[in-house]
């Protein structure tokens, strides 16, 4: 059914959509509300019908995919979305240090779960005062990641052999999540890649920390992760394949450090 | 999930089985106990300096940091060794552990400096992919090198040749000058200083 006949003004006059995209709909309504055909409420009310939302697409802000095949603007389902990407997003940044990945991971964690705004700067101070963090060997010890979390109150735990079920579980509570990755398969860096634009040095093993803050399970047969990834220009809710997450996941024998508040 | 072990054994990587020996002996030092504890997860791990003490062969692998390039063209910028480690090249068991702060064989200021960049002139032209087979090969040419030091072949002169002229391709020119301080015998043989 074309937008435009829709009849607002009663539920009963709301008729589901054939055709649902995002910019039409906002165009219609827009139409109808300064014409006096509709009201916001009306909009409002039909727009939260559970039998009108998921039909819905929803156009996010650009997630910087490191995937080339993410679209920009993918729809988000509620229930084909694992975790809170949207409010995690906010919390990222790039590491101003070469090798802050482990330290701005927690810094991200610590924010959500506790409300308490930290800088990397103060964080990197407590690392170091309590020797996890070496400004000499620049880097956070594996077994050394989750400390920062503890420091701040929050219940943390470690594992080897996670799995991906595992990461969803605590996704879906609300938890805090970090692993441990080989950032040159992360980021997808191709064998034509010229050396002079490699991110990293190619074959060094896991050697990167990442929070995760979401799973996209919106196209069944191509899950995705989304990440905030300090050590990326682009890093913000990074979107990649699972598949090649977990690749790059395994290197560190799918190391996982959860943070419940 | 299983919890983080205690004890001190080589865990099976993701990689494991595939590839050289020394190519697997990276990823599966990065998952032994004592490396989760002491070095961080960002550290690189430089190429392997080969000795042989009491008929068994061993390996020291120089640890050291290198800073992150993000997208954005940034360089990558290499810091010298801080630290490391030896194994058993037999059973790949760490026997040895050294941080450089404490046992200084060169100097290392309360924070380090970088001491050049990567990739440098010699392999700055090539691809990812072109770089990766190089470093295979090399990293294959070390397993020759290290059976034929536990007696197990013979470690030809072609070989030698190609081990060295991959050395020389490889290795950075910034850390070199750490490496062979490490293992002065070992640059010799197969890197000699040129006069």
């Amino acid at each position: 059914m074309d937008m435009h006949d829709t009849q607002l003004g009663s539920d009963s006059d709301i008729q589901p959509h054939e055709d649902n995209v995002f910019d039409d709909f906002v165009q219609t309504a827009v139409h109808d509300i300064e014409s006096g055909v509709a009201n916001v409420a009306d909009y409002v009310h039909h727009i939260l019908d559970p039998d009108v939302l998921p039909q819905i697409t929803f156009p996010l802000p650009s997630l910087g995919p490191t995937d080339p095949s993410v679209v920009p603007g993918a729809a988000f389902a509620p229930t084909s979305l694992i975790g809170d990407p949207y409010d995690d997003m906010t919390y990222w940044h790039p590491q101003t240090g070469s090798n802050t990945c482990a330290i701005d991971s927690q810094e991200f964690v610590i924010e959500q779960l506790t409300g308490q705004p930290v800088s990397e700067q103060e964080l990197i101070q407590v690392a170091e005062a309590h020797g996890w963090f070496d400004p000499q060997s620049d880097g956070t010890a594996m077994s050394d990641v989750g400390n920062l979390l503890a420091f701040y109150g929050l219940h943390v735990d470690q594992a080897m052999n996670a799995t991906i079920d595992d990461i969803e579980n605590q996704l879906a509570q609300g938890h805090g999540v970090i692993v441990g990755v080989r950032a040159d398969v992360l980021w997808g860096q191709s064998p034509d890649t010229p050396m002079t634009t490699a991110p990293t040095i190619p074959g060094q093993g896991a050697n990167h920390a990442v929070e995760v803050i979401g799973m996209d399970l919106s196209d069944p047969t191509n899950p995705k992760v989304i990440l905030n990834d300090s050590g990326s220009n682009n890093g913000c809710g990074e979107t990649v394949p699972l598949e090649l997450f977990d690749n790059a996941w395994s290197y560190s024998d799918n190391f996982l450090v959860t943070a419940i508040a | 999930m299983e919890r983080m072990m205690a004890q001190s054994t080589v865990a099976a990587s993701a990689a494991a089985g595939a590839g050289p020996k020394t190519e697997r002996l990276f990823d599966e030092l990065r998952n032994t106990p004592l490396f989760r504890q002491l070095v961080p997860m960002e550290a690189g791990i430089g190429w392997p300096i080969p000795l042989r003490r009491d008929g068994r062969v061993y390996v020291t692998l120089p640890l050291f940091s290198f800073g992150t390039g993000a997208s954005g063209g940034k360089q990558i910028q290499l810091y010298p060794p801080f630290a490391s480690v030896t194994l058993n090249w037999a059973t790949q068991r760490p026997v040895k552990y050294v941080t450089f702060r404490f046992e200084a064989p060169w100097t290392l200021g309360p924070s380090a400096e970088p001491v050049g960049i990567f990739p440098h002139d010699a392999i700055a032209k090539l691809s990812i992919g072109a770089y990766t087979e190089r470093r295979k090969e090399l990293l294959g040419l070390y397993d020759e090198l290290c059976e034929s030091l536990a007696g197990k072949g013979a470690f030809t002169a072609e070989r030698s040749a190609r081990f060295s002229e991959l050395l020389r391709q490889l290795i950075e020119p910034s850390l070199e000058p750490f490496y062979r301080t490490l293992g002065p015998k070992f640059f010799e043989r197969f890197l000699p200083a040129e006069k």
